[in-house]
């Protein structure tokens, strides 16, 4: 606020907590006019003032029939359920493998020198560059999906996990070891519950990277899921199915990124009492 | 101390490559053009360079390259600029470009070649796509979070709204500015690959590609391992500017 005053202008500082409270709905209702206006003018442009070609790039109308299209042909639950298969496994593993990883290189000495410098380097590294000889390896179809969204996911939880693992507070470990507790009880009750908000936000970096090893596997290499359904539709000029299976990757990826935050969250709170 | 560090790295990156080359070549673990050793890889590398074929595609990759992410930190920035100095810009603009951040971009791709063709243009936009979002948001996020007090403390001596913006602001939120710019390059080099997969014929990914589905594994590996090394360059040298611009600044995953 301060920033928006003139110099000229006596400073208005306001005590902190007294900062204007917008109105609670703002936010969602700016983003619900903003997809409305879009909407508008994307229908505006093609349809009305047909600034471009129909056939190169649809109109909203012609996405929403392409959509209805695809599902209640079941096309798009085929694909999406492939699709579905593919990233959960690879994601599911992708988050064990990187929390087990994480803590074992956020809290012994030797595994942090020895693994950390690769994780920062893979993590650096575009993995989907290995998508061709993964298939020369494990053939067309889902097994480079999976291994590609199992590294894209693996990598940033096992980063974010070793360094919420680094962190744990030294006088908790102590405490639980007056109190008795092992080496495991350790691990389980005070390094992984302390690492819990980082693992989600690891899981929370994964996301994008993990939806780019699944869109790429299934755009490059793979005869169905829904990235499969947006290189065919292209190629037959079905640009409307082609917007239609985008337009169902943003939903899954907004959505997705959502709840995680909504996890982060309700996990963080606590550490600020503890 | 850090010196020690890197030389452990190499140390163990050549251990790597030691154990690697030993189960093929040495214990015969896997076929070695299905698997190729290291050593294969090398002479892959060394014969990609003699014949001229991977300047060729590299330089067409680095011109496509250095052409969108300068546009997308020349468009980014001032973009992240703007949403993170003015409540009504975040308001408005903020909504789609959280959701164009959190989209996986790269599906567009094979809409940009049946919108531009095969050419260099739809890689130059799915590079400037890929990069310009976490460059912009990152922005933001920094000029949001400079201290008030040094903003007030720069008006208490009469600094104007541009002085505040230009002297405090844009150097108090270049860290963050800088690890945008970060995270643009790796997010660039996903979309030189892809772009060069899809519908290309020129590039080191469409190399890559090209020389799989040969079974050429060999080069292949070459390249990816090429791809792997220019990044982590790349992201080093940005991680260095960072350390020099702002010392202060702790190193977090991103």
């Amino acid at each position: 606020m301060t920033a928006r005053t003139a110099p000229a202008k006596p400073l208005r500082v306001r005590p902190s907590g007294t900062a204007r409270r917008p109105w609670k709905y703002r936010t969602p209702l700016i983003a619900l006019a903003d997809l409305v206006v879009f909407v508008a003018l994307w229908h505006v442009a093609v349809v009305e003032l047909e600034l471009v070609n129909r056939v190169f790039f649809p109109s909203p109308g012609d996405v929403a029939g392409s959509l209805a299209t695809l599902i209640s042909s079941g096309e798009l639950a085929g694909h999406l359920g492939t699709s579905a298969r593919s990233w959960l496994i690879g994601y599911g593993l992708g988050a064990a493998a990187g929390v087990v990883t994480g803590l074992a290189t956020g809290s012994l000495p030797w595994a942090n020198r020895l693994l950390m410098p690769l994780l920062w380097s893979l993590w650096a590294t575009p993995l989907i560059a290995l998508q061709p000889t993964l298939t020369a390896w494990l053939d067309y179809g889902d097994g480079p999906i999976v291994v590609l969204v199992f590294l894209s996911t693996m990598i940033p939880v096992a980063l974010n996990t070793a360094t919420g693992a680094a962190q744990t507070s030294p006088s908790l470990i102590r405490a639980a070891r007056v109190f008795g507790a092992g080496r495991m009880a350790v691990y389980l009750k005070i390094r992984l519950p302390w690492a819990v908000p980082y693992v989600i936000g690891g899981l929370r970096l994964a996301v994008p990277t993990s939806m780019i090893g699944l869109l790429v596997g299934e755009m490059v290499g793979s005869p169905s899921g829904v990235g499969s359904i947006i290189v065919n539709a292209t190629a037959r000029f079905r640009t409307g199915e082609a917007f239609a299976a985008i337009g169902v990757y943003v939903v899954l990826s907004v959505v997705l990124v959502r709840l995680l935050d909504l996890a982060e969250r309700r996990a963080g709170g606590w550490r600020n009492h503890a | 101390m850090r010196d020690l560090k890197r030389w452990a790295v190499a140390l163990e990156v050549a251990a790597l490559f030691a154990l690697w080359e030993l189960a093929i070549s040495g214990l015969k673990l896997a076929n070695p053009s299905f698997v190729p050793p290291p050593s294969a890889i090398w002479t892959a590398f060394t014969g990609m360079l003699a014949d001229g074929s991977l300047p060729e595609h590299a330089w067409f990759s680095t011109q496509n390259a250095v052409a969108g992410f300068l546009l997308a930190v020349v468009v980014g920035v001032p973009c992240g600029l703007a949403l993170g100095s003015s409540r009504l810009v975040s308001d408005v603009a903020g909504p789609p470009f959280w959701t164009a951040y959190a989209m996986p971009r790269i599906a567009f791709q094979p809409l940009l070649v049946l919108w531009l063709g095969f050419g260099a243009a739809p890689k130059i936009l799915i590079i400037f796509l890929m990069a310009v979002f976490p460059i912009a948001i990152n922005t933001m996020d920094g000029i949001r979070g400079v201290d008030p007090s040094l903003v007030r403390a720069a008006r208490v001596y009469g600094a104007g709204r541009i002085q505040v913006f230009l002297k405090v602001q844009l150097w108090a939120a270049l860290p963050l500015i800088l690890t945008g710019i970060r995270m643009g390059v790796a997010r660039a080099m996903v979309g030189i690959v892809v772009g060069e997969f899809i519908g290309g014929s020129q590039g080191l990914g469409y190399l890559i590609f090209r020389r799989s589905a040969d079974f050429d594994l060999a080069s292949a590996l070459a390249l990816t391992l090429l791809l792997v090394v220019i990044a982590n360059v790349l992201m080093a040298l940005v991680s260095l500017a960072r350390r020099i611009a702002a010392p202060w600044y702790a190193e977090g995953v991103s």
